[in-house]
């Protein structure tokens, strides 16, 4: 879980401790669409997974990217 | 450790890794962030594209880092190379990039094209080409006005093709039309200077198609090129702002043993050294070739080995595989030192920074102490896999990659040249005296001395065809001759109007009373056909008769390879007096040679220590 903190703070640009298993894009002003695409790629290239572009749309949240990943088998201790 | 060099490290270790895009997406930021970077070339670089390239970028910044670029980077909304670029005033413009890069997708612009074109008229076909090219055309005369480079990505064609299998064929199919297209644009980047060409297909073509083509990305937000093709791009774009910021490479340093031939010639010899034929020697020649394709380019090349100089020259020039010779280096360091010292030493002889060098050893102990003592020289590693070598070393030539050939630089290659130039003036002569007279030779003969007597033995001992005694005189020997009232030692060395060809003709003469004995007389291969060995004759003959000398006596002693000689001294006028099969005696009156062969091709000059 604090690797997938750390991706997601460093793509978002913010510090870590500003996010939480709770957290969505209406709390964090740079969580933009850009920044969606750019999770996306990033999220891809650190669990080797491939996302679609339903899936994509949907990276909105720390909670949906969570079950997003755990439905590609990645395995995040919480 | 300042904060760009810790970036630095972190940057070449990621990339070497194939770091994950969020680790490159981390230290793109961190680099964009630093206030100074000491040491960096800040070179300003702008994206203009029909699509959205952002995804490239990152990895760009963080490569042209590795190689010491500050890359500030602009890139404009996509879809927007028209306001940006014809408009003085628009953010480009103030933004003021030193280059580039447009990459426009035809389809964007004419998204017909994308489909089947089948039952399209020819005509109507053209019209969108010029449509397409007048945009070019407008875009590459503001850009060049204003003094920025241009990079063109060439079009690259759809991944399948609405005509199938009859595609290929078809003459509105995709390839011809985009075969059509791309030589439009080869013709708008020659109109203009500064603007130049980045080849997507062969990108492409590397990664895959499917790697530039992310259906996903491309669907939700116009992205070309997914993740895993930003690092080829990234390799692909770099020679432009290498040269941009004048960080591209000048000179390749190579090791020897195991990495221009297989095995070790000081313990192999040259019958078991492994160059030519079947693997692993097929390699190894495929690899010369390759370096001189480079040396051809205006690459310079020098050698750092640990080798006895004169078993490493010999191999150079006795091995029939060899392709390098040892004129193509302008610096060799072939001894036992250390190899960074050797380095330095290099780039002090050519007037190089290190930073322009690239060294290739097949030795990891090397190639470590070479990159921890000179951490600015590039270290190349021929792979453990040796199959692997034409391919890696591909990728490492874009370091010597541009748009421009450096006339300065092929100027250093010159010796090669000089002997292309003399064959093309051999072609031209009328006779081959005429040739001869137009190549303005001028002989030096130098006594012998300390500076020479190391050639002088190699001569000796290495010449085979022209030499007609073939007495291989022991280095010793041939010192004590130094002074010696009773022996007289020629030197010669042989210039002409395209340069030195060095010391090429050795004689050395015994004083016996009032006779003279050709004791030694041989000449390098490489001058062969000159005319040389008249002229010294002719001199000698001259100089003997001052000193009260009445008979010259020559001697040929046959080998295996020497019966280029047989008749030399009946071609010079000596007269036979006496043979058998193991030698052959010749006489002369001293004096001027009225009959001796054209010895006034070539001027005289006695050089005095």
């Amino acid at each position: 879980m604090n690797q997938l903190i750390a991706v997601l703070a460093s793509v978002i640009d913010i510090s870590d401790s500003s996010l939480s298993f709770e957290t969505t894009r209406d709390d964090v002003e740079s969580w933009d669409s850009l920044a969606i695409i750019n999770l996306a790629i990033a999220l891809e290239s650190e669990y080797g997974v491939s996302l679609s572009a339903v899936e994509v749309e949907r990276l909105v949240s720390v909670k949906n990217i969570v079950n997003i990943l755990s439905r590609h088998g990645v395995k995040l201790a919480i | 450790m300042t904060n760009s060099e810790t970036l630095l490290l972190e940057a070449k270790r990621c990339l070497m890794a194939g770091g994950p895009q969020s680790e490159i997406m981390r230290l793109a930021r961190a680099i964009r962030d630093l206030n100074v970077a000491p040491g960096f070339k800040t070179i300003k670089f702008s994206v203009l594209a029909t699509s959205n390239l952002n995804f490239l970028i990152p990895t760009l910044e963080v490569s042209a880092f590795v190689d010491r670029v500050w890359l500030k980077s602009w890139t404009a909304g996509f879809n927007q190379i028209d306001q940006q670029a014809l408009n003085p005033e628009s953010e480009l413009y103030l933004f003021r990039p030193q280059i580039a890069f447009i990459h426009v997708r035809c389809e964007d612009i004419v998204p017909w094209l994308a489909y089947s074109l089948e039952t399209v008229e020819d005509q109507q076909i053209s019209g969108w080409i010029e449509e397409i090219r007048t945009k070019l055309d407008g875009w590459c005369t503001s850009l060049s006005r204003a003094g920025i480079q241009v990079v063109l990505a060439s079009f690259s064609q759809p991944a399948y093709s609405p005509l199938g299998s009859r595609d290929f064929l078809h003459p509105r199919g995709h390839r011809n039309v985009w075969r059509t297209l791309n030589d439009m644009l080869a013709n708008v980047a020659q109109q203009h200077a500064g603007v130049s060409l980045l080849d997507m297909d062969s990108l492409i073509r590397r990664v895959g198609v499917l790697n530039w083509e992310d259906p996903k990305l491309w669907s939700l937000a116009k992205i070309a090129g997914g993740t895993k093709f930003a690092t080829a791009f990234a390799n692909e774009l770099m020679p432009v702002i290498r040269e941009g910021a004048g960080r591209r490479r000048k000179c390749l340093v190579l090791d020897l043993d195991n990495t221009l031939w297989g095995g070790v010639i000081g313990e192999d010899g040259i019958e078991r050294v492994k160059l030519g034929g079947d693997f692993p020697g097929n390699i190894y020649l495929d690899f010369q070739t390759r370096i001189l394709d480079l040396w051809r380019q205006g690459v310079l090349l020098a050698i750092n080995s640990k080798n006895n100089a004169a078993d490493a020259e010999e191999m150079f020039k006795q091995h029939p595989e060899m392709l390098l010779k040892l004129e193509h280096f302008v610096s060799r360091q072939i001894n036992w030192r250390d190899k960074a010292e050797n380095i330095k030493a290099i780039a002090a002889e050519v007037n190089i920074g290190l930073d322009s060098l690239v060294f290739v050893d097949d030795n990891p102990a090397e190639c470590e102490r070479v990159q921890d003592a000179l951490p600015e020289v590039t270290v190349f590693q021929v792979p453990a896999d040796l199959e692997l070598l034409p391919r890696r070393f591909s990728e490492l030539t874009r370091l010597f990659d541009g748009a421009t050939v450096s006339v300065e630089d092929r100027k250093r290659n010159s010796m090669y040249q000089q002997n292309l130039q003399r064959q093309a003036e051999q072609k031209a002569a009328a006779s081959v005296e005429d040739f001869l007279l137009s190549l303005q030779m001028t002989a030096e003969v130098e006594p012998l001395n300390k500076g020479n007597l190391a050639r002088v033995v190699q001569l000796l001992h290495k010449t085979n065809q022209f030499n007609v005694t073939t007495k291989r005189h022991s280095e010793q020997f041939v010192a004590g001759l130094m002074g010696s009232p009773d022996w007289l030692v020629y030197v010669v060395r042989l210039k002409d109007k395209f340069g030195d060809n060095g010391i090429v003709l050795v004689a050395l003469i015994q004083l016996i009373e009032d006779l003279a004995l050709i004791d030694s007389f041989l000449m390098s291969c490489r001058v062969i056909g000159r005319s040389l060995e008249h002229a010294v004759i002719s001199r000698i003959s001259e100089e003997l008769e001052t000193r009260g000398v009445t008979t010259l006596i020559g001697e040929y002693l046959p080998t295996a390879k020497n019966k280029l000689v047989e008749s030399l001294f009946s071609d010079l006028g000596f007269v036979l007096i006496e043979k058998d099969d193991t030698k052959a005696r010749y006489s002369l009156p001293t004096g001027r040679i009225g009959s001796g062969r054209k010895p006034g091709l070539i001027s005289i000059i006695d050089k005095k220590d």
